[in-house]
C-alpha cells in the first residue's frame, strides 16, 4: 500500500463526504424544524445547479459570487412550497407526505426535462479544473471550495438557531408548536422562514456542485438518494450528524472504491449505514439534540 | 372545510401537473397517410425522442429526415413512378415493454419496412414483433445477438458490438505500443450495467491476446458524484493506456479527474460518451486528443459524406454523429431496396435488401468498409468500426488508413 495513494484516497473521501454533508445541512434543517422528509430535496438542489449555470451563462458571472442569486432564489422556492403544499401535510401520516413529495419530485424533474431539455450542461471556470497539489496529493479546488462552504455555512446556521431569537422561535416551534404559539410565536411564520433557509442552504450546495459537475434535469437524484443516507446516519434533525455522517459516507465511499473493488465505494458506505442502524437505530447522534 | 378544499385542489394539481409533465415528453403523433397519384412509400421510424435515449434518439431521427428529403428531392422511388417516402414516426421510449408496443402500432399503419432503435434492447423487441408481421427492420444497433437468431426480415447495417474491443486494442498496439513505444499496460474500467460488462470482455480477451498486460479490470457505478477515488485507483494500478467503457456523465468526470490529479495516461474511450458533442463542450480543451472508437464517424472516406454532415448541421445545429450516420446509411438502404424490388410490399422489399449491393458512390453508402451488402443474418457484412481522436473540437476519424483523412496527434 502506498502512503501516497493511501493519502490521496483519505482526501478523495473527505471531499466526497464534505459535498454529501453540504447536501444535507438543508435537508436536516427542514426536518428538525418543519418535520418534514422532502423526496424532492435532489430536485430543488438541481434548480439550485440551474440556477446558477444560468446566471454564468447570462451575466458571465463568477460561479461562487452566484451564491447572492441562488440563495435568494431558492429561499423564495422553499417559503412557497411550504406555504401552498408542506404546510397542509404537517403532522400527515408519513404516507401521505411521502406522496405529495415524491409527486413535487417528478413535477420539478419532468419540469426541467420540458424547460430546459434534457442534455448536460456545464459552466466553465478558471478553477473548475484545478487542483491544489499538496506534495503528491492532489486536492480538487472546485470541491475544496464547497468544503469550505459546507463548514461555513454549518457553522453560520449552528450560530442562528443557538443565539438568534428567530432561530430559538424555530427551535421552540420544533418542539412544541402548540405551546410555542401559546407563547406568542407565529408558528406559520417560522416554518415557511425555516423552510426558506433549508431551500437556500441546498440553492448553496447547488452552486458549489455546479462548479464541478454538469447540470441535467436528473442530476440531483443521486445527490439527493445520498442526502438521506447521510441525514439518517447521523440522526434526523441533527446538524452535526448530517456533517459528521456525511464525511463517514465518502470515507467509506472512497476507500471501497480503492481497497475492495471500483463499484464496491456504496456497497461499503451503505454495509456501514445498515450496521449503525442496526446498532443505533436512532443514528449517531440524539435525534434533533442540536438543531 | 375551506381548509380541506384547499388542501384536495392542491393535491389535485399536483398531480395534474405530474401528469401534464409526463405527457409532454411522450411520443409524436403518427403521420397520417395521404393520397397523391403516385402512392407514396411508408417507412415505419422508431427512435427514442423521450426518456434518457432522447438526445441521440432524436440526432438519428433528424437523420432519418435528412435522408428521406434527399431520396425525396433525387426523384423519389424511380421504379414506382416517383413515389415519395413517407416517414410514419412513433416513439418507442427507452423500455422494452413500449418498444413493443410503439412496433406493434406501428404495424397498423402497414409500413413498406422499419428502422430505428438505436439501442440493442430495443431492436431486439421491434425485430421479434417485425419478424413475425414479416415486415423488413433495417437497424443500426450494435449487439451480436441481433443478427444470431437466424431471422430472415433483420438487417443490421453497424459493426457488430463484439469487433469494438479487438479494434481499440489493435489500434493501441500499433500505433501506441510498436510505433510511439508506449508500454503495453492496460486499464480497462467499465460501467456496470449490461453494456458495459458484454464491451469490456471483448477488451481484455483482445488485449491478452495482443500481449498487454491489463493491470486493472474493474466495473465501477455509473452514478457516481465523483469520479477521484476511481482515477486514484487507475493512477496507483501503474498503467499507461486507460480503456473506458462509459456513458456520458462518467466519462466527462473521470476525464476531468485524470487532469485534476495529473495522471499521465492515454485515454481510449470504448464509444458512446465519449463521441457525444456533449462531451468536448463540458470538458473544452481537457477533451482534446481524447481517442475512442466509434461505428461510423462525420469524415470517413466515402464520397459524400462530407456533403451530408454539412447539411446536417446546417439543419440541426449539431455534428452528425455515428448513431445517426447509419440511420441515414440505412434509410438510403431501404429506398434502394424498394426500388429494385418495383413494390411497395414488404415481402418484395425483404427479398431485394437480402441481394443488395450498393455501388460505390451511392448516396447511402457512407459505412467503413466495402459496398454495404448483407450476409444471410442479415448483417452488412463488410462494415468495421473506425477509430477518433478529438481535434480541435472535432472528433477526426484516424484509423484504419483507409477510412482516416487525419493523423493522430500525440502531444497533449
Amino acid at each position: 500500500m502506498h502512503l501516497s495513494t493511501f493519502l490521496q484516497v483519505i482526501v478523495n473521501g473527505l471531499l466526497i463526504g464534505g459535498v454529501y454533508a453540504l447536501v444535507s445541512v438543508g435537508l436536516t434543517l427542514l426536518f428538525g424544524v418543519v418535520d418534514i422528509v422532502n423526496f424532492a430535496h435532489g430536485e430543488f438542489l438541481m434548480l439550485g445547479m440551474y440556477t446558477t449555470y444560468w446566471a454564468w451563462y447570462a451575466m458571465g458571472m463568477d460561479p461562487i459570487l452566484t451564491l447572492v442569486i441562488s440563495m435568494p432564489v431558492m429561499f423564495l422556492v422553499g417559503a412557497v412550497v411550504q406555504k401552498f403544499l408542506f404546510k397542509y401535510i404537517m403532522g400527515a401520516p408519513a404516507l401521505t407526505q411521502i406522496f405529495l413529495t415524491v409527486g413535487l419530485q417528478f413535477v420539478l424533474q419532468n419540469g426541467a426535462l420540458m424547460v430546459f431539455g434534457p442534455q448536460l450542461r456545464k459552466l466553465k471556470t478558471g478553477y473548475s479544473d484545478q487542483a491544489v497539489h499538496l506534495g503528491t496529493v492532489n486536492v480538487s479546488a472546485p470541491q475544496l471550495i464547497a468544503f469550505a462552504i459546507t463548514i461555513t455555512l454549518s457553522v453560520l446556521l449552528f450560530l442562528f438557531l443557538s443565539r438568534t431569537d428567530l432561530g430559538k422561535a424555530m427551535k421552540a416551534a420544533q418542539q412544541d408548536k402548540h405551546t410555542a404559539a401559546l407563547i406568542g410565536i407565529n408558528t406559520d411564520r417560522i416554518f415557511w422562514i425555516a423552510a426558506g433557509i433549508s431551500a437556500a442552504l441546498t440553492g448553496a450546495a447547488g452552486t458549489a456542485i455546479s462548479t464541478y459537475t454538469p447540470v441535467a434535469p436528473t442530476s440531483g437524484a443521486a445527490f439527493g438518494l445520498m442526502a438521506y443516507i447521510t441525514v439518517i446516519l447521523g440522526s434526523l434533525g441533527n446538524l452535526k450528524g448530517a456533517v459528521v455522517g456525511g464525511l463517514i459516507l465518502g470515507l467509506a465511499e472512497s476507500f471501497g472504491i480503492q481497497y475492495i473493488s471500483a463499484d464496491a465505494g456504496k456497497l461499503l458506505s451503505f454495509s456501514i449505514f445498515i450496521l449503525v442502524m442496526l446498532v443505533r437505530p436512532q443514528g449517531l447522534f440524539a435525534t434533533k439534540e442540536s438543531v | 372545510m375551506k381548509r380541506n378544499f384547499t388542501k384536495v385542489l392542491v393535491v389535485v394539481l399536483a398531480f395534474a401537473l405530474l401528469f401534464l409533465a409526463g405527457c409532454g415528453s411522450s411520443s409524436q403523433g403518427s403521420a397520417t397517410q395521404t393520397q397523391t397519384q403516385v402512392k407514396d412509400v411508408t417507412i415505419g421510424v422508431l427512435y427514442p425522442t423521450s426518456g434518457d435515449q432522447a438526445v441521440l434518439g432524436q440526432a438519428a431521427l433528424n437523420a432519418v429526415k435528412l435522408a428521406a428529403d434527399d431520396i425525396n428531392a433525387a426523384g423519389g422511388i424511380k421504379s414506382l413512378g416517383g413515389a415519395k417516402i413517407k416517414l410514419d414516426i412513433v416513439d418507442p421510449g427507452s423500455a422494452t415493454e413500449s418498444a413493443r408496443s410503439a412496433t406493434e402500432n406501428i404495424i397498423k399503419d402497414k409500413p413498406s419496412a422499419l428502422t430505428g432503435d438505436y439501442l440493442s434492447a430495443l431492436s431486439m423487441v421491434t425485430s421479434e414483433v417485425a419478424e413475425r408481421a414479416k415486415i423488413p427492420f433495417v437497424t443500426a444497433s450494435v449487439s451480436d445477438a441481433l443478427s444470431s437468431r437466424g431471422y430472415k426480415y433483420f438487417f443490421q447495417v453497424s459493426p457488430k458490438s463484439s469487433m469494438f474491443g479487438a479494434t481499440q486494442i489493435e489500434f493501441a498496439k500499433k500505433v501506441l505500443v510498436d510505433q510511439k513505444g508506449m508500454a503495453p499496460k492496460a486499464a480497462i474500467v467499465f460501467e456496470n450495467t449490461s453494456y458495459g460488462q458484454s464491451t469490456s470482455k471483448g477488451l481484455v480477451d483482445a488485449a491478452k491476446k495482443m500481449g498487454f498486460d491489463v493491470v486493472l479490470n474493474e466495473s465501477y457505478d455509473a452514478n457516481f458524484t465523483d469520479a477521484n477515488p476511481l482515477v486514484t485507483k487507475i493512477k496507483a494500478s501503474g498503467a499507461t493506456i486507460l480503456f473506458p467503457v462509459s456513458y456520458l456523465q462518467d466519462a466527462i468526470l473521470i476525464q476531468k479527474a485524470i487532469k485534476q490529479q495529473n495522471v499521465k495516461i492515454f485515454t481510449i474511450g470504448g464509444g458512446a460518451g465519449y463521441l457525444m458533442p456533449d462531451f468536448y463542450n463540458a470538458l473544452g480543451k481537457d477533451g482534446e486528443g481524447v481517442i475512442s472508437v466509434a461505428s461510423w464517424n462525420n469524415d470517413v472516406n466515402k464520397p459524400g459524406v462530407d456533403d451530408i454532415a454539412k447539411r446536417y448541421q446546417a439543419k440541426y445545429g449539431s455534428l452528425l454523429t455515428e448513431h445517426s450516420g447509419e440511420a441515414y446509411s440505412a434509410t438510403w438502404a431501404i429506398a434502394k431496396a424498394i426500388d429494385l424490388a418495383k413494390s411497395a410490399d414488404p415481402q418484395k422489399i425483404r427479398d431485394s435488401l437480402a441481394t443488395l449491393k450498393l455501388d460505390a458512390g451511392y448516396p447511402g453508402d457512407i459505412m467503413p468498409g466495402g459496398q454495404l451488402e448483407f450476409d444471410s443474418t442479415g448483417w452488412n457484412k463488410s462494415v468495421h468500426p473506425v477509430m477518433i481522436q478529438w481535434q480541435d473540437g472535432i472528433p477526426r476519424t484516424i484509423y484504419p488508413d483507409q477510412d482516416a483523412k487525419t493523423q493522430v496527434k500525440l502531444d497533449f
